[in-house]
């Protein structure tokens, strides 16, 4: 049996609960719970989900006044609409999908889309190329490079990247062909390895 | 010397498109069988996917830091959304508001006019040949009101909640005239604004 390479992920945030069949299970009780118009249980629905949607609304939007709307939009629907929830997919899958569809909503009705991030964040504590170049610069240039792809690309990057979710199930939260969430990753992933590549020689002019 | 496999470009780009999940292990068995095959062969691919751990590590380190987002306020913000009639009215009031009730009047209405679906079933007095209003008064509530108080006074002014409470703990209401007058009186009331143009009325 070959093994290539797994990708161990550097928690540099935040550890998010443990996810799986058992979590995945308790979440479908929830929105049982919520069916019949049970607060609590979507009180804690809420709190399972706000971390995961704040990560992948603010990398998908990149703009921070806009994340605790279409987040709390978001959750409405789960409240209002948990009826609409028909099991054939992952209940993340179809709240995730609905993160999606309010996230461009809300950027559609922007005039322009504004740089709003600030780096003021200190250098992180791991060695690597990114401390020779000095972090604040490899930052410039990944919010560069984000800030070329699309909503789109973006939320495919996250939801890969962070979010564990194969490909078929990206192509369910942003409701197109699974072809088209290869294409966009591969494109994304095109345009962030040229800068893996920059950072590798130096240059980072 | 090297022996140069000819490759199946079809099979090259489909592949190449699947490392990112083949190196998380998010591909079924047919597929993560598909990409070692050509792994084995292909040396542009076994470079994509080494850097698949470098490119993580980017995200994460570099990426712009993720405002930490505060969970129960969104969800104290939620339930307002949740219910026009929570239990605590005056709870989120703040004293600097005060000093900004002109502008808050004319600012809160738009957002909620905005945000809120409407029934834009009552037609202000004053409203006439302008947009159709659907409150007749912003209200704030001194701190430490009790929600039976601000019942009690609301039933017996008849005054209706059109929405609320906004951030700053405002509602917005439907009342006559003479109810918003009362309403101004009354000492748990910290604010009662018309929000009809023109003269109070």
């Amino acid at each position: 049996m070959l093994k290539w390479l797994t990708v161990r992920k550097p928690r540099a945030e935040a550890p998010e609960p443990a996810r799986g069949p058992a979590a995945e299970a308790l979440e479908l009780a929830l929105l049982a719970g919520i069916r019949r118009g049970r607060r609590a249980d979507f009180d804690a629905l809420y709190r399972l989900y706000h971390p995961r949607l704040t990560r992948f609304l603010a990398h998908m939007l990149r703009q921070p006044e806009l994340l605790d709307e279409v987040l709390n939009d978001t959750l409405l629907v789960v409240w209002q609409r948990a009826d609409s929830f028909d099991g054939r997919s992952k209940l993340s899958t179809w709240i995730f999908g609905i993160a999606y569809r309010k996230g461009l909503k809300a950027l559609s009705r922007q005039d322009l889309p504004v740089e709003a991030d600030e780096l003021d964040e200190p250098a992180d504590e791991e060695p690597g190329p990114e401390q020779r170049l000095g972090l604040a610069q490899v930052r410039d240039r990944l919010r560069a490079a984000m800030a070329e792809l699309s909503p789109e690309h973006r939320a495919v990057v996250e939801l890969c990247y962070f979010h564990d979710m194969a490909y078929t199930e990206i192509a369910e939260v942003v409701g197109c062909p699974a072809e088209t969430v290869k294409t966009r990753m591969f494109y994304a992933r095109r345009r962030l390895r040229q800068l893996l590549d920059d950072l590798r020689s130096g240059d980072l002019s | 010397m090297s022996v140069v496999i000819p490759l199946d470009q079809d099979e090259h780009a489909a592949v190449q498109a699947l490392l990112p999940w083949y190196a998380r292990g998010q591909l079924d068995d047919a597929e993560m069988n598909q990409v070692q095959q050509h792994l084995l062969q292909c040396a542009a691919c076994r470079a994509e996917l080494a850097a698949e751990q470098p490119m993580q590590t980017l995200l994460s380190v570099a990426a712009h830091p993720v405002p930490a987002g505060d969970v129960e306020a969104g969800l104290a913000r939620m339930h307002a959304l949740m219910s026009p009639v929570p239990p605590k009215p005056a709870s989120r009031w703040m004293p600097w508001a005060l000093g900004l009730q002109g502008a808050a009047v004319a600012v809160l209405l738009g957002v909620l006019l905005m945000t809120r679906p409407f029934e834009p079933a009552y037609q202000g007095l004053s409203a006439a040949g302008t947009a159709p209003v659907a409150a007749d008064a912003l209200v704030m509530f001194k701190p430490g009101t009790s929600e039976q108080a601000v019942r009690e006074l609301l039933q017996a002014e008849k005054a209706g909640i059109v929405a609320g409470p906004t951030e700053t703990g405002a509602w917005l209401l439907r009342i006559d005239p003479a109810g918003l007058a009362a309403l101004r009186a009354a000492p748990i009331v910290a604010v009662a604004e018309p929000l009809q143009p023109g003269p109070a009325r």
